[in-house]
């Protein structure tokens, strides 16, 4: 009896949506002809042969891409929403506005939807989680000065304040909580100080604010801190702005196009990698040509599953 | 459930090794997997996706079930990884090793002598007083034959620097002999490589380029198939790899252990302990199986061939009246000698108008240099032991990964500056190290009184930071590595001088070694230098768990060396006295009787390796 026993899959999507693999174009408004099972792998002579060494560095031809196509700065769409409320949807908008600020000619992270990004990840996880995260408490409580409130027991554990952050992520807030309840004090903090909601303040007035969140120093933010509140926030426009398209964010591959990423590539030559070809315009998974045109796919063509012997012949045993 | 005859907790690729090996002479071996199977196709045909695999890491354990908690010292509390920060162990078969980075280095003699080399060069005080850095009981002359077989059956991509004693160009030259050459060429090197090689050999180091568990061509690998080269593609670390180019358990070691018609892996299978029988020997493992159900399955041999911490917690939790401390920990070594790596980047550039190509290609196209690994330049008045294996920024650059590192000032963490330097993404490059972590008696494993997994049991506890040894080598090599840079003439550096304290959420490599470490005898390990645990002879541990300190190199290679030997010796020493240690510990009373030893037959070699 030689086998695996596979049991199936356990949850190939769970980290991926909405992207699976069959299910990728779900969302993603590419269309399976888009896939183009006809290509064959572009000039792949992947043989390791070693080119010459170069002296320093060459300027590869063709240095800049096409830039991103002009995107106009578009009111956000609050009446189609995932997760977000149409203010905080729009405080978001303003927020991402100034992070990565841009214009129709020079997009930046309004123009390339990076607020329906984040509002459709967090409407897709129960809790706002996209990758695993272990949830047991008791959660971590902080203190400052030489000694804690308290000893550590099974319910409640102390740590030094100027110790958390080497910890990583220790919220009691999911990122949802996190989002909904930042941009609470965000907001309250806005009319607290400003007078108005961040979205209707000025953009110096906006950068400001941002500063004070990144820095920590925003006054009124507690849970979340202000520190860690601007890190996530930065996590998901990051995400937003440079993951594929086929997630809703990156529209137009303006992020990709920004940075000089070709994105969804099959394979580089030698000569691509020694910058001695011209550049390609970046393209989405969605755009990706197949590896095996016309061969289907299935484990028992690569190995046996539950007992079966094909696939095996002409193997030496040692 | 039916008693066979080998029992292994994981499904990757010393699990597929042994499947092979031990298959092959007629044992009937069943693995149990956590994860699921996946195969280049389907699976990787469309996985070019950075937010799947690196961010949400798909491939990964899943940590809501089971994570470890962490705490710097032991009167620090410690605190769970609730989410993937320094580590990364997969799940699924191939375990680790279908989406590994592939780099693939044999440890240097030295590193297997380690305090010996330390102390004859530099006399005894060169070690710091709390380390308890050992001789692993094993040479690299010994481990030389196994090293040679598992890079020609997977097709091993490099440059040999010593061919049997004589120095080659091109190679590292202060690397072991090798008895026979790559059986595949270098990968290509990047831009910025070539770049970084030429400035290291202009102040008098010695680059090479990394070798690799990549193909750089097709290659036909001892299961028979042949596979593609490397296609560059820039999907790498954290993917599986869609034509096979990258060699993992599922590559080349499980088609030969499921053609020996022996092997069988249950996926989904979630092991709980190790049993014993009333003898205190291993007796079987207890696993929650696909459908949830708990079951037992007998084996006459268990061998834990699981990630380094399931396995050492493994250990921890099987508790039992003969071994009421856990398996191997008779003698209070399990857990000891946790040992890490220092991935750090102490200098970084940015050239403006230049771009890398820093996307394409894999993360082992790189060059490294050696010159400033422990063993390689002198210790004398410098007030630490260990260094660093120093390399380029390899390729696989992802935009979503990537977007913060640019080597910028604080005050472009967003607005119009930020935009600016995200035009820069592919105009830095960086050297970083892989640094050598010594072992100490402030740094181990237990379990945490306090947190459990998804079925109660207690997470595995790390105990570690960083000494002022590493704190001094640290500062010594970025001194050296800012020269390098410097020469380079960059338009704008980032220098890193001093080594920024440990923590849990940055990336740290997922080489995190010891707490079943190997030995001469049981006063000084668990196991013997077999994986064969000292006081449960029909148990055995694969992988670096086993290491009793870590080199600052990827360990994959040696770990699949060691479990080669392992299985050899098993069918031919250890088969006809079941039950038995392979060697009998010297100078101290035998747990049980041995016998002699009895030659094994290494593979064979084209040319002898001579003896230092």
């Amino acid at each position: 009896m030689s086998k695996v026993n596979d049991h199936g899959p356990q949850d190939r999507t769970r980290r991926g949506t909405p992207v699976s693999r069959r299910g990728f174009l779900r969302l993603g408004g590419a269309t399976a002809a888009a896939i183009g099972f006809g290509g064959v792998l572009d000039g792949c002579r992947a043989d390791g042969e070693a080119a010459p060494i170069q002296e320093g560095v060459q300027e590869p031809q063709g240095f800049v891409y096409d830039p991103a196509p002009p995107t106009p700065s578009e009111p956000l769409d609050t009446s189609a929403l995932h997760f977000f409320t149409a203010d905080e949807a729009k405080t978001m908008d303003a927020l991402v506005g100034r992070i990565l600020p841009g214009t129709p000619d020079d997009p930046g992270g309004r123009e390339a939807n990076v607020v329906g990004y984040i509002d459709l990840k967090l409407g897709l996880h129960p809790d706002g989680f996209a990758q695993p995260t272990y949830r047991k408490p008791p959660f971590a409580e902080s203190y400052e000065g030489p000694t804690p409130p308290g000893p550590n027991t099974d319910s409640r554990i102390y740590v030094r304040k100027d110790e958390l952050d080497r910890y990583g992520y220790q919220s009691t807030l999911n990122d949802r909580e996190m989002f909904r309840l930042g941009l609470a004090q965000l907001e309250s903090l806005a009319k607290s100080s400003l007078g108005v909601g961040f979205a209707s303040l000025a953009g110096p007035q906006q950068d400001q604010l941002i500063g004070q969140m990144a820095d920590g120093s925003a006054i009124g933010f507690n849970s979340p801190t202000a520190k860690s509140f601007f890190k996530m926030l930065m996590q998901h426009i990051h995400e937003g702005f440079l993951s594929d398209p086929i997630y809703g964010g990156n529209k137009n591959l303006i992020g990709w196009k920004l940075v000089g990423y070709p994105g969804a590539q099959r394979a580089y030559t030698p000569e691509d990698i020694k910058g001695l070809t011209p550049r390609r315009s970046p393209r989405s998974i969605a755009d990706l040509e197949a590896v095996n045109p016309g061969v289907s796919g299935g484990s028992h063509e690569v190995l046996p599953v539950s007992g079966s012997r094909n696939g095996n012949e002409g193997i030496e045993n040692p | 459930m039916k008693t066979v005859d080998v029992v292994t907790v994981g499904g990757g690729w010393t699990s597929a090794i042994m499947g092979w090996k031990l298959g092959a002479a007629g044992l009937s071996v069943v693995a149990l997997e956590q994860g699921d199977s996946r195969y280049a196709n389907p699976d990787f045909a469309h996985n070019h996706d950075s937010l799947r695999h690196s961010v949400r890491k798909a491939m990964m354990v899943d940590l809501a079930q089971e994570t470890w908690t962490w705490r710097p010292n032991a009167s620090a509390p410690s605190l769970p990884i609730r989410q993937y920060g320094a580590f990364h162990p997969g799940a699924g078969i191939g375990g680790s090793s279908m989406h590994w980075s592939a780099q693939l280095w044999r440890f240097v003699p030295a590193d297997f002598e380690y305090r010996s080399f330390y102390e004859d060069k530099y006399g005894k005080s060169i070690i710091p007083t709390d380390s308890t850095v050992q001789d692993w009981g094993i040479t690299y002359d010994e481990l030389e034959p196994y090293y040679d077989a598992f890079e020609y059956d997977i097709g091993a991509s490099g440059q040999a620097g010593n061919l049997c004693g004589e120095i080659q160009p091109g190679g590292n030259p202060f690397e072991g002999p090798r008895s026979r050459p790559y059986p595949v060429p270098p990968l290509v090197s990047p831009i910025w490589n070539d770049m970084f090689a030429d400035a290291a050999r202009h102040v008098g180091y010695h680059p090479f380029p990394q070798p690799a568990g990549i193909l750089s061509r097709g290659y036909r690998d001892a299961s028979g198939r042949t596979r593609s080269g490397c296609l560059y593609c820039g999907f790498c670390t954290r993917f599986g790899c869609e034509v096979d180019a990258k060699s993992s358990g599922v590559t080349t070691h499980l088609p030969m252990a499921l053609k020996t018609a022996n092997y069988e892996v249950r996926t989904g299978a979630h092991v709980l302990s190790v049993e014993t029988d009333r003898s205190g020997m291993a007796s079987g493992v207890r696993y929650i199986d696909a459908s949830g159900n708990e079951q037992f399955q007998p084996a006459r041999i268990v061998m834990l061939t699981a990630y380094t911490l399931t396995n050492v917690r493994l250990l921890l939790l099987s508790r039992s009246d003969r071994h009421p401390k856990g398996l191997g920990n008779d003698r209070d070594q399990v857990g000891r000698n946790m040992t890490y790596q220092m991935y750090r980047t102490p200098a970084a550039g940015i050239w403006d108008g230049k771009r890398f190509n820093s996307y394409m290609a894999n993360t082992a196209t790189m060059q490294v240099i050696f010159d400033l690994y422990g063993p390689f330049f002198d210790h004398s008045g410098l007030g630490f032991i260990g260094g660093a294996m120093t390399y380029t920024s390899p390729g696989e650059r992802e935009p979503v990964t990537s977007a913060g590192a640019v080597p910028l000032d604080e005050d472009t963490a967003w607005g119009p500056k930020y935009k600016d330097a995200l035009r820069k993404w592919d105009s830095w490059a960086a050297i970083q190290i892989q640094g050598e972590s010594p072992a100490y008696k402030g740094n181990f494993f237990d379990l945490d009184p306090v947190y459990t997994d998804k079925w109660g049991k207690p997470l595995l506890r790390l105990t570690f930071d960083w000494t002022d040894n590493e704190r001094r080598y640290y500062a010594h090599l970025a001194s050296k590595i800012a020269a390098v840079m410097r020469a380079m003439n960059p338009t704008s550096m980032k220098l890193t001088p001093e080594l920024s304290d440990f923590n849990s959420h940055d990336y740290n490599s997922t080489h995190i070694t010891g707490g079943a470490i190997m030995g001469t005898d049981p006063s000084n390990s668990v196991t013997n230098n077999f994986g064969q645990v000292w006081d449960t002879p029909n148990l055995f541990v694969t992988g670096a768990a086993l290491y009793p300190q870590n080199p600052g190199l990827n360990p994959t290679n040696t770990l699949c060396a060691l479990a080669y030997r392992t299985g050899d010796a098993i069918v031919q020493r250890y088969l006809n006295r079941t039950g038995k240690l392979i060697d009998a510990p010297p100078e101290l009373p035998a747990l049980n009787p041995a016998v002699g030893p009895v030659d094994t037959a290494p593979p064979e070699v084209i040319c002898r390796i001579p003896s230092r």
